[in-house]
């Protein structure tokens, strides 16, 4: 029996070490790629970067739903008005308010004059699949006791293993077979330092097509009421340190398909309405609504995602307005 | 908890240590029964006392079936424990789809009121546990089998963690008697643990989790996204496209389901149980019951013996017999989940069971023809059979009817059009690489017991083979892995 567990636990070994060596492998454009790894330290560089003097900085932050906003769109609205406001598109694809709130300080070292933040309900449900999981446990819930006691991810880090060496893996087998040109990222506009994204985003699809989508959509999860809601407790601690600088913080609803809405619990939109008046109230911000005329328009990537391309330019136009509204105050 | 997180590796290990260090050999299986009820626990908080009750029901209703003379005091202790069990299930699994159902009429009676959902969580294994009850009590009421005295080796045969989530659907006249068999060696006084780990076992055991994990997180999860990316919107595909995304979710659904059923086998076996096989290369089934001897092994016989015989089975004449097909399968489908989709996927299946009989029994030239004992009459029964096999998928896969439609109707009526199709594999040629590993991979095991190979090689050459499926299962690893496709049934 040691004979077996000794071998199971050198082929373990064996294997492991392979797995940390191809893990350890440099990858072309990695570093101008954000992810999980080098998200503060690509931030921090980007904001300690000397910015023009006498600009005026207008920065938009948001995850994937807000990368379709053309910044020389919009750029090209708001000068007529403020000549030297410049907007930045600072979203970042899979970006969370938990992620962002780590880098707040290097965001409040660049002063900028208007931070611009699209929200939507993901951004404070708890995300889970809630068809097995029990979002009320009776018991003491020992998987959540057992993952806050046990951080995982320190040791990953220490070894300097990407969160999914799946992707790492597709990465590096792409850069051998470098006429593979599937997923080559690309920035879309000027001023989104953080964006790199695929040809497939530029695509607007059929209503039909999206409607087949609807079947995708995964149960709504959770959204916590304000106190215990983990995500609105650090947005509520950030606006006030972006204030407390004297920096201008508004909000917007991100636009989400009428298809997908429709999908969400009466319960899930209640919560979810809760926490807009909770930060409206207690924080004192603007709150933009979601512009609802959206659905019925061809600009549409997939439910959730406006594509980026020309179609989409009346999300760009909207922004560019509310931005407008807040320069005039 | 997933077998295929790190919480589950943990837990394992842990459990081996202990049942190692365990000396009184009366507590390894109240230990096994702990370690079970804290891994459903983990995951399902308060729905443990579901199985718990569920357990403890069959219990004492199989001891009365059993202690009963009359027959239909019996009859009625069984109807009490069908009610419990299926009552539990139906109304955990299918209240909010009958919900749905029911306001969906009213809308059509211009009922203004729709009746709320209940919103319930679906306990995981809810399907396979309440299978595994129903069939003790069942067995007892037939006289087939003695109930357990002990309610702790029934309630571990209920709660057994290698099986419990997703099967195989094990019987207790195959469970129990593992139990007991170590006991009596004990009673005689034989210095025998109740749990022994054997070195066949455990060379066994260990290489059966590995290619389950390897089936899982390296086939399955990367075959996963071709047939999601197909699927999720097949309008304006071409038929080959439609054909390739059945493929590759036939794959999928096979490597994910038979990877997790070789963790769960393998886990035991370690344990020193035995359970029983649930796949025996389907794909290469030559026939429709064919297939359904080879796939989901458990539960087609499970079906077909407390479901299809007692309806009749072909006893009372052929009319019968097509509609028992229909009636086991119809459930079968609705067993998988509470959805259309899976449902006109049993009524396909039921379907092709049917109209195979109905063919053999009016051209028994086709059943006798020697055509078919060969090489190559075998590969064309094959591919007939996988071919219709492969198109009820689709109903597996695709929710949305009109989507389902649409995929039918390409993948029936074929368009001859390849260039999109050319594009789709050029773009996700990696995906496809994998996709034809895998076909080789089972090709292989269809000549050759792969894993009986691998557990008769030495020592030095058994690490070095398993070396490239752990290599590939680590770098194939996914931060947010995907729950196993049967967790949900």
């Amino acid at each position: 029996m040691e004979k077996i567990i000794g071998s199971i636990s050198s082929s373990i070994i064996i294997a492991f070490t392979i797995f940390i060596i191809i893990m350890n492998i440099p990858e072309n454009n990695q570093k101008e790629i954000i992810g999980d790894i080098n998200y503060q330290e690509i931030q921090k560089n980007f904001f300690l970067k000397e910015f023009e003097k006498n600009e005026k900085k207008i920065f938009i932050m948001g995850s994937s739903y807000t990368q379709s906003l053309n910044t020389t769109e919009i750029n090209s609205k708001i000068q007529t008005k403020c000549i030297e406001c410049k907007v930045y598109n600072l979203s970042i694809q899979g970006d969370s308010i938990k992620k962002r709130s780590q880098v707040i300080n290097s965001i409040i070292s660049a002063k900028p004059e208007i931070i611009i933040y699209g929200i939507s309900e993901n951004d404070f449900s708890n995300n889970k699949n809630t068809k097995f999981d029990n979002s009320n446990p009776i018991f003491p819930d020992i998987k959540n006791v057992i993952s806050n006691k046990i951080d995982f991810t320190k040791y990953i880090k220490f070894l300097n293993i990407p969160e999914s060496p799946k992707d790492k893996t597709w990465n590096i087998i792409r850069q051998i077979n470098k006429n593979d040109s599937i997923n080559q990222k690309f920035t879309p506009y000027p001023n989104t330092p953080f964006l790199k994204i695929v040809d497939a985003s530029t695509i607007s699809i059929s209503k039909m097509e999206l409607r087949s989508l609807v079947s995708n959509i995964q149960p709504s999860s959770k959204i916590n009421e304000p106190e215990n809601n983990e995500n609105f407790q650090i947005l509520k601690k950030m606006i006030s340190e972006i204030k407390k600088n004297n920096i201008k913080i508004i909000f917007f609803l991100v636009p989400i398909h009428d298809y997908a809405l429709s999908t969400q619990t009466n319960e899930f939109k209640k919560s979810f309405q809760l926490i807009k008046e909770e930060l409206i109230n207690s924080s004192k911000v603007e709150v933009n609504p979601r512009f609802l005329n959206y659905s019925n328009m061809p600009i549409w990537h997939d439910l959730v995602h406006t594509a980026v391309n020309e179609q989409s330019l009346i999300f760009s136009e909207d922004i560019a307005d509310i931005i407008l509204m807040e320069l005039d105050n | 908890m997933l077998f295929t997180t790190i919480d589950f590796l943990i837990f394992f290990v842990l459990i081996l240590a202990l049942v190692f260090v365990i000396k009184h050999k009366k507590f390894q299986h109240v230990f096994l029964l702990i370690a079970s009820y804290f891994f459903f626990y983990y995951t399902s908080n308060y729905l443990v006392i579901l199985l718990i009750y569920s357990t403890l029901m069959d219990f004492f209703i199989g001891k009365q079936i059993w202690k009963t003379q009359k027959i239909i005091d019996k009859k009625i202790l069984l109807i009490i424990s069908l009610i419990g069990n299926l009552g539990l299930l139906g109304f955990f699994k299918y209240a909010d789809f009958a919900i749905l159902q029911f306001n969906y009429l009213g809308e059509q009676f211009n009922l203004a009121n729709d009746i709320p959902f209940l919103n319930l969580a679906l306990p995981i294994g809810i399907s396979f546990y309440t299978f595994q009850t129903i069939s003790y009590t069942v067995d007892i009421y037939r006289g087939k089998l003695k109930p357990s005295e002990s309610l702790r080796e029934f309630a571990l045969f209920v709660a057994f963690f290698p099986q419990l989530v997703a099967g195989p659907i094990v019987r207790a006249s195959e469970f129990l008697p593992q139990l007991r068999e170590k006991l009596q060696k004990f009673e005689t006084n034989q210095k025998i643990k109740q749990i022994i780990f054997q070195n066949s076992n455990l060379k066994l055991g260990i290489t059966l989790m590995i290619i389950g994990f390897f089936k899982k997180m390296f086939f399955a999860d990367n075959i996963a996204p071709i047939a999601n990316e197909i699927f999720s919107n097949p309008y304006g595909l071409e038929s080959f496209t439609i054909i390739l995304g059945a493929i590759a979710f036939g794959l999928q659904i096979y490597g994910d389901f038979s990877g997790y059923t070789d963790i769960a086998i393998g886990a035991a076996l370690i344990l020193g149980f035995k359970l029983p096989i649930n796949f025996n290369k389907p794909y290469f089934a030559t026939s429709p019951s064919d297939f359904w001897r080879r796939w989901h092994i458990s539960l087609s016989s499970w079906l077909r013996d407390y479901l299809y015989i007692p309806l009749g089975g072909n006893k009372k004449g052929a009319k019968f017999m097509y509609a028992n097909l229909m009636i086991v399968m119809f459930l079968g489908g609705l067993w998988h989940g509470a959805s259309w989709n899976f449902i006109i996927w049993g009524v396909l299946h039921g379907s092709y069971l049917a109209v195979h009989k109905i063919l053999i029994n009016k051209f028994p030239i086709l059943a006798n023809n020697l055509f078919f004992n060969t090489k190559g009459g075998k590969i064309i029964s094959i591919f007939i059979t996988q071919y219709f096999v492969f198109l009820a998928w689709i109903a597996f896969r695709v929710k949305d009817v009109d989507a389902m439609v649409y995929s039918f109707t390409k993948y029936i009526i074929l368009d001859f059009e390849i260039a999109g199709t050319i594009e789709f594999i050029l773009v996700h040629k990696l995906a496809i690489t994998i996709m034809c590993l895998f076909i080789i991979f089972n090709f292989i095991s269809y000549k050759k017991n792969m894993k009986e190979t691998i557990v008769n090689l030495k020592l030095r050459y058994w690490i070095l083979v398993l070396v490239i499926p752990i290599s590939l299962i680590l770098l194939f690893f996914d931060a947010t892995p995907n729950d196993f496709i049967y967790f949900q049934f």
